[in-house]
């Protein structure tokens, strides 16, 4: 890609990376680095994008790895185990009334999203936010498939009983 | 457990593939829609999911402000969703 086509595109990619860094740190300052490391990895990479996937994906799965790192350097958990049992209770009329209503009121989608654990929080910001598909998503987190699955299924369930 | 709890715990797993159009072994994908037909728990549960699934993706183009996020959570790997 000619340099100020990149540019361009990634001018326009910034927002939607900051406000990926932003719901998934939950810090403002924090996010503005990591969107900013970013963007930099792509000018020093984009040499390397094969196009593959679009430059909006690639760079996505660029962030979700400095987040992932970040949380790591910083020896705070990603995962939170053993609570299926919990998660996989039946919904009453009232929840999916509460769940439905949640989306004319994203505010309260936007909180609850805050307080998933990491990985389930990234994982439902990059295939239900941000729409990418799930071999993206893989990429981007590290996990195999199957591991997703558990992970999204998990996410999906917590945030049900959280909104 | 009840027959039924062990039919719904045996299908509620695979719903967030379901929702997603993911490929379900064909067993699994029958299992899943006769299950949804005559469970309406299971039927609350799975409308539950496709909401939330919704919301998020309502999330997309929706501007996030500094302060919504940095007065309700000051640990970005908050784990209090117990």
């Amino acid at each position: 890609m000619a340099p100020a086509a990149l540019e361009l595109a990634l001018g326009d990619l910034e927002p939607a990376l900051r406000r990926f860094a932003l719901r998934a740190t939950r810090d403002p300052e924090l996010s503005k680095d990591l969107t900013q490391e970013t963007l930099l990895t792509v000018v020093q990479a984009h040499a390397d994008f094969q196009g593959r996937s679009s430059l909006r994906t690639w760079a996505l799965g660029i962030l979700s790895h400095k987040v992932i790192d970040h949380f790591r350097a910083r020896h705070l958990t990603l995962d939170l185990e053993g609570d299926d049992e919990q998660l996989l209770e039946t919904a009453s009329p009232d929840d999916v009334e509460r769940t439905v209503s949640a989306r004319q009121e994203l505010g309260r989608v936007e909180r609850a999203l805050g307080q998933l654990p990491g990985r389930e929080r990234l994982a439902l910001l990059l295939t239900d936010v941000e729409g990418l598909d799930r071999e993206a998503v893989c990429h981007a987190l590290d996990v195999s498939p199957t591991h997703l699955r558990v992970i999204l299924h998990r996410g999906r369930n917590r945030l049900r009983r959280l909104v | 457990m009840t027959l039924i709890d062990r039919l719904c715990r045996g299908v509620r797993p695979s719903f967030s593939d379901h929702l997603d159009g993911q490929p379900l072994p064909l067993h699994l994908a029958v299992q899943v829609r006769l299950h949804l037909t005559f469970c309406p728990m299971c039927r609350r549960t799975y409308r539950a999911l496709e909401a939330t699934r919704e919301s998020l993706g309502a999330l997309r183009e929706l501007d996030v402000q500094d302060s919504e996020v940095s007065s309700k959570s000051t640990n970005p790997s908050d784990t209090s969703g117990r």
